[in-house]
């Protein structure tokens, strides 16, 4: 009996995948082929080709994890960002990892990792590296990522592995060895914070929090938050913080580092905040069929003094957007460093195996003709971090602050 | 030979006049969709509307409800979504405007408000002739597997629409249209279906909407055909209030 089921088991062939896999396989290669902007740039990019050699290898594919990985090097063989399947093994790392924070930021310099921005009790000081995350080496993960990528993507991808390291759940302790500059390297453990603000939904997004920080830095009004969405609390707080500047502010500070956009259009309605003229374009967004404009028009309370924002390799898409188009319409100074340069406008849909597929639907243009894509927005005012800056505080800020203070000290109007 | 010929020639020239003259003008296609959807008296007595039910954009995991008032050239709609708030748009008194957290408000002007008040117009069906001088016959296509003719109606100004009617019911299938927006001229398609009898008046209680590249389905659940509707329901946001005077007061182009 069991040799009669040993013969039957290796005579039956290797199981093919659930032919979802090859129905998932063609929509993503037909909705790329369908919405990408540029037909004639796609076909050039090879995308026909990629579906002769992708869809033998997905139709032989043993495991969903393989025919997922297949799908995924296809997409990234295009070479553009807000192209991403999740699914499988990193929806379960996500469960994993939980939602905890560190007490501190985290700045990348030269491909090292350093703490930035403590809270009070964080357990190290600024400016401080990070050599080790549970007595696992940084140095080797963060060089891997400089093979595949440069620029802004690459400290975005290294900062993002760091935080991806010190994750867990709220309360949990993280053991770090650590080296302030000039000092030897001793052993910090840290406890994991709670997620900065509320959870928000938006389509097949999971939960995610948005946190808004609205404050006066002297005389000079400041935003901060982490992602264009939730316009029913973000749209309030631009508001509430550019009526609070009222006729006192010197200046405006919209803080966009790290922020990696959201709801495209969610740029048009914030940068509505501080023009004073109507249908004020931002750039272009390039479809197949249209030519979309990004228009700005003044909400009921602007603000029209000098404003600065800042900007990083952490600042992406809708971020950028809103960034570059103001720094194009002459109405404010971006400070800090290159932006990422990943600004396709994008859609999420869920494809037949249940993963969910982004692709970008779009090119946009900036106001003065640049494509983002690949290139991002360059600061007026180029600001590099170092070891002993991030001691000192927040070098981005404190440039932009000086800015405002060096303008005219005539106060801006404020209408109501 | 040669008078067979002619004969020939003077039977088909003959049988393709008779044809043309079978063959429905753009009007005539369009004055028996009103009298297929209930009849000019029908629609007379059609004073207000109001919709309610659900929409969907099925592919990105949004959805929400939406709820449509028209009544006397007013009109309101809003459209709740979760993560989004509520996208509220409208006409009163020839002022068309939107108003919603994403962009804020705004008062359209131009061909923009010239086609959401020509749309906010309660006879736009039964007298369309008076917002479309023309409606031309171009031809046929097939929507949603049925053979349908093809018009183009051509507004006073402005962008012309294509409208798809069913050869077999009459019905509106489809219509598409390049659409004034604030982003610039926008593609727009939608398709009409599943219609039912509202008070001897046939209306779609399903539309699909696509722009911009996004579609969205809207099911109507519940559809009033003069109902009560709220005095307050078409008037101005206190945000849409405070642009009103600034519009007026901008001189025209």
């Amino acid at each position: 009996m069991l040799r009669l089921v040993t013969l039957l088991l290796f005579t039956l062939p290797l199981c093919a995948l659930d032919p979802v896999w090859l129905a998932t396989f063609d929509q993503v290669w037909q909705l790329v082929q369908d919405k990408h902007w540029d037909p004639v740039e796609l076909e050039r990019s090879g995308w026909t080709r990629l579906r002769a050699e992708y869809r033998p290898k997905v139709e032989a594919a043993k495991t969903p994890s393989e025919a997922r990985g297949y799908l995924r090097e296809m997409i990234q063989r295009l070479k553009l960002s807000h192209f991403h399947i999740s699914g499988g093994e990193s929806v379960e790392e996500a469960a994993v990892f939980g939602d905890g924070r560190p007490p501190f930021d985290v700045a990348i310099i030269d491909g090292r990792a350093f703490t930035w921005r403590p809270e009070p009790n964080a357990g190290v000081s600024a400016g401080v590296e990070i050599l080790a995350v549970g007595g696992v080496p940084l140095a080797g993960p963060l060089q891997r990522l400089a093979q595949s990528r440069t620029g802004p993507m690459l400290i975005s991808r290294q900062r993002s592995l760091v935080l991806a390291k010190l994750s867990g759940n709220p309360g949990e302790t993280v053991e770090l060895t650590v080296q302030a500059p000039g000092a030897t390297t001793r052993n910090a453990s840290v406890k994991l914070l709670a997620p900065k603000g509320q959870l928000t939904r938006f389509g097949f997004l999971p939960p995610m929090p948005i946190s808004i920080e609205t404050k006066r830095l002297g005389d000079v009004g400041f935003i901060a938050f982490n992602l264009f969405l939730d316009p029913v609390r973000l749209s309030p707080a631009f508001e509430s913080a550019v009526k609070g500047c009222k006729a006192t502010c010197r200046g405006f500070v919209i803080d966009l580092r790290g922020n990696p956009g959201g709801i495209g259009i969610l740029a048009m309605g914030l940068a509505g905040f501080f023009v004073t003229q109507p249908d004020q374009v931002l750039g272009n967004m390039i479809r197949r069929d249209s030519k979309l404009k990004f228009t700005v028009n003044p909400r009921a309370e602007i603000y029209t003094g000098p404003l600065a924002i800042l900007i990083d390799s952490g600042t992406a898409s809708t971020a950028e957007i809103m960034a570059g188009g103001l720094q194009d319409l002459g109405r404010a100074r971006i400070f800090g460093s290159r932006s990422m340069g990943a600004a396709l406008p994008s859609v999420i849909e869920r494809l037949p195996n249940g993963d969910l597929f982004q692709y970008p639907v779009a090119n946009y243009i900036s106001r003065n003709g640049k494509t983002l894509e690949g290139e991002g927005v360059t600061p007026d005012q180029v600001v590099n971090l170092t070891p002993a800056t991030l001691a000192a505080g927040d070098p981005v800020l404190d440039a932009a602050l000086q800015w405002i203070h060096a303008q005219k000290s005539i106060l801006p109007t404020h209408r109501k | 030979m040669r008078r067979r010929a002619f004969f020939q020639l003077t039977v088909s020239s003959l049988t393709a006049g008779w044809l043309k003259a079978l063959e429905p003008t753009g009007s005539s296609i369009v004055d028996r969709f009103v009298a297929v959807t209930g009849g000019k008296a029908a629609y007379n007595r059609v004073t207000s509307e109001l919709a309610e039910g659900t929409v969907n954009m099925g592919a990105q995991g949004v959805s929400g409800s939406v709820k449509v008032f028209k009544k006397a050239g007013n009109s309101y709609t809003v459209i709740e979504i979760e993560g989004v708030g509520k996208l509220e748009e409208g006409v009163l008194g020839g002022i068309a405007w939107e108003n919603n957290k994403i962009t804020g408000a705004r008062v359209r002007t131009g061909e923009e408000r010239e086609v959401h008040v020509r749309n906010a117009a309660i006879d736009l069906d039964q007298q369309w002739r008076k917002y479309f001088p023309t409606a031309e016959l171009a031809g046929s296509e097939t929507v949603a597997g049925e053979d349908c003719h093809k018009v183009i109606m051509r507004p006073k100004s402005g962008e012309p629409e294509t409208r798809f009617f069913s050869k077999r019911s009459g019905l509106l299938l489809k219509m598409s249209a390049t659409m004034p927006t604030q982003m610039g001229p926008m593609p727009m398609e939608s398709t009409s279906l599943d219609y039912r009898e509202v008070q001897g008046v046939k209306r779609p209680f399903k539309l699909g909407v696509m722009a911009g590249g996004q579609s969205a389905e809207m099911v109507f659940t519940k559809w009033t055909i003069n109902g009560a509707i709220p005095d307050n329901a078409f008037s101005l946001p206190a945000e849409v209030r405070s642009l009103v005077p600034k519009v007026a007061a901008k001189p025209a182009k």
